[in-house]
């Protein structure tokens, strides 16, 4: 996928059900806390070079709860969005907490 | 079969897998020609069938399908389900129950919490290894490995005391037993509840250092003083960890004597094993029937309408075989990159133990090549009890020899 750099990374907490799907698409970016299993992420803004990784764990998370920013412009995505690279996803809109604004 | 379907009726679900590593052969269809299927449930009821990735992973996603085992549309495959003390059972909560209670155990499944157990996990995986081998060269591998290593490994989990794991074991084993008759495998559940309800308890009285005394006090600081409902969370732990875990290391025991260019492939580089782990996963998607839900209201699909009130039935297997996600999908692929499968489900209840599943899986094969390369199934491979007549799918038996 030629998509942009995704410059940060967000877990939304209110809708992580902490699998940890995330922690093992991108190590270098998420962590589970130990206090209560919930994600959060190590690096701000997000290298280049981790792109991919940090994609493939928005496409992953099941709570949909990674939400990616692309690069100057591009306004936030959410795992769906990543996934299939064509904007909002309708089931996106019926989860039970809705993605707060970054 | 097919031809007749139509004039009588939606076809008949759980459909039957005729090849031991292949999916029903209705689903190739369904997927292609018909992706939200009506079907005929055991109970007499009908439901939708979702037999597409895409359409499985928005369905899984959507808060308009409730998991709820007592709600009348719910599509059960066994009769009496509702019946069950349901208190603990996350899978059959909705929010805000379910996130609850989900919350109270999450930390107890990280990544980095899961991977503490691997030394347990290796030893117990070691100690069946040296048994088997020290034992007649013709053993039955699902009584003396696939089953007691998720057995003991939920053991360690919950802080079974030593002395206790023989009881505990003994009664895991006959729930899964199909010898075992419908009020013993009743009894044996209702024992072993009686057990961890006494160790609930125990821990509720005096916590260690152990998943059950901690959420004791999670249980306890939530002002949710329910002993019942921690021992029901506590049961829900070993069943849903224990059969699962069991039939995937039967499966892919099987699968790896049978292909032994992917057998010598992972004995030469067992570094593959988390992929040959996870292709099993989905190749195998032996959940394929615990996924169900029902409509809270109208849901649109495409053309198609699921009104509230209707079941639905999520199949993760035939979503994990879709070319549309997966290329040439019928191939047992290593070099596999994404997209992720759903055999453990996705969206908000999507499994909670799957890094302890992982964890197992790639001890498990990892020892078993490295002590057991030369492996061969004692009887042929289409006289294997597969279990065609469980919700699960598995291997009640896997006699091997070396
Ligand atoms: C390879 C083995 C396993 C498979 C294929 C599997 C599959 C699944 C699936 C498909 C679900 C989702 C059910 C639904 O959406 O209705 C699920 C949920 C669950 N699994 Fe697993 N599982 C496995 C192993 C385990 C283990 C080892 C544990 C724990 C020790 C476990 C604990 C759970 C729990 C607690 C849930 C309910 C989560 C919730 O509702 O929030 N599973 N599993
Ligand atoms: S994958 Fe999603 S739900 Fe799972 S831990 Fe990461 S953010 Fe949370």
């Amino acid at each position: 996928m030629s998509a942009p750099a995704v410059r940060r990374a967000v877990v939304d907490r209110d809708v992580c059900v902490g699998a940890g799907q995330c922690v093992l698409a991108a190590p270098d970016v998420f962590d589970q806390s130990d206090e209560d299993g919930l994600s959060y992420v190590l690096v701000d803004p997000l290298p280049e070079e981790l792109t991919p990784s940090v994609r493939d764990a928005a496409t992953r998370c099941p709570a949909r709860a990674v939400q990616l920013e692309a690069g100057a412009g591009a306004g936030a995505e959410t795992g769906a969005a990543a996934e299939t690279g064509t904007g909002a996803d309708p089931a996106a809109d019926r989860q039970p907490t809705g993605p707060s604004p970054a | 079969m097919t031809e007749t379907a139509d004039a009588a009726g939606p076809p008949a679900y759980p459909m039957p897998r005729t090849c031991p590593f292949a999916l029903p052969e209705q689903y190739a269809r369904l997927r292609e020609e018909e992706p939200l299927a009506r079907v005929l449930l055991p109970t007499g009821r009908e439901a939708w069938l979702a037999t597409r990735y895409e359409d499985v992973r928005r369905l899984f996603t959507d808060a308009n399908l409730s998991a709820d085992r007592v709600h009348p549309g719910f599509p059960a495959l066994l009769s009496g389900q509702q019946a069950i003390d349901r208190r603990g059972f996350l899978p059959w909560m909705d929010p805000p129950e379910h996130t609850t209670y989900r919350r109270m155990v999450i930390s107890e499944f990280t990544v980095r919490k899961v991977e503490t157990l691997r030394p347990a996990v290796t030893r117990t995986v070691q100690e069946c290894l040296d048994r088997i081998l020290a034992g007649p060269r013709t053993v039955d591998l699902v009584q003396e490995l696939a089953l007691p290593v998720p057995s003991l490994t939920i053991c360690e989990l919950l802080g079974v005391p030593y002395g206790d794991r023989e009881v505990f074991q003994s009664r895991a084993r006959l729930m899964t037993d199909r010898n075992t008759s419908g009020p013993d495998r009743l009894n044996s559940l209702v024992e072993l509840r009686a057990y961890l309800h006494g160790l609930v308890l125990r821990r509720q009285a005096e916590p260690r250092e152990d998943l059950l005394s901690r959420l004791a006090v999670r249980y306890r600081e939530a002002g949710v003083e329910d002993a019942e409902h921690l021992t029901g969370m506590a049961l829900l732990i070993l069943v849903a960890g224990h059969e699962t875990t069991a039939n995937m290391i039967a499966l892919g025991t099987a699968y790896l004597i049978e292909h032994p260019d992917l057998r010598d492939t992972l004995v030469k580089d067992p570094s593959l094993v988390p992929k040959a782990v996870e292709e099993m996963l989905r190749y195998f998607s032996i959940s394929d029937h615990s996924t169900g839900r029902v409509a809270l209201a109208d849901i649109e699909l495409g053309d198609t309408t699921i009104a509230a009130g209707e079941g639905v039935l999520l199949s993760n297997a035939a979503a994990n075989r879709d070319a549309r996600a997966f290329e040439r999908p019928e191939e047992f692929d290593l070099s596999r990159e994404s997209p992720s499968h759903v055999a453990f489900g996705y969206g908000i209840h999507q499994c909670l133990g799957q890094n302890l599943a992982r964890l197992e899986l790639d001890v498990v094969f990892t020892a078993l090549l490295a002590r057991l390369p030369d492996l061969r199934l004692a009887a042929p491979l289409a006289e294997l009890p597969f279990k065609n007549d469980t919700i699960m799918y598995g291997l009640h038996e896997l006699p091997v020899t070396w």
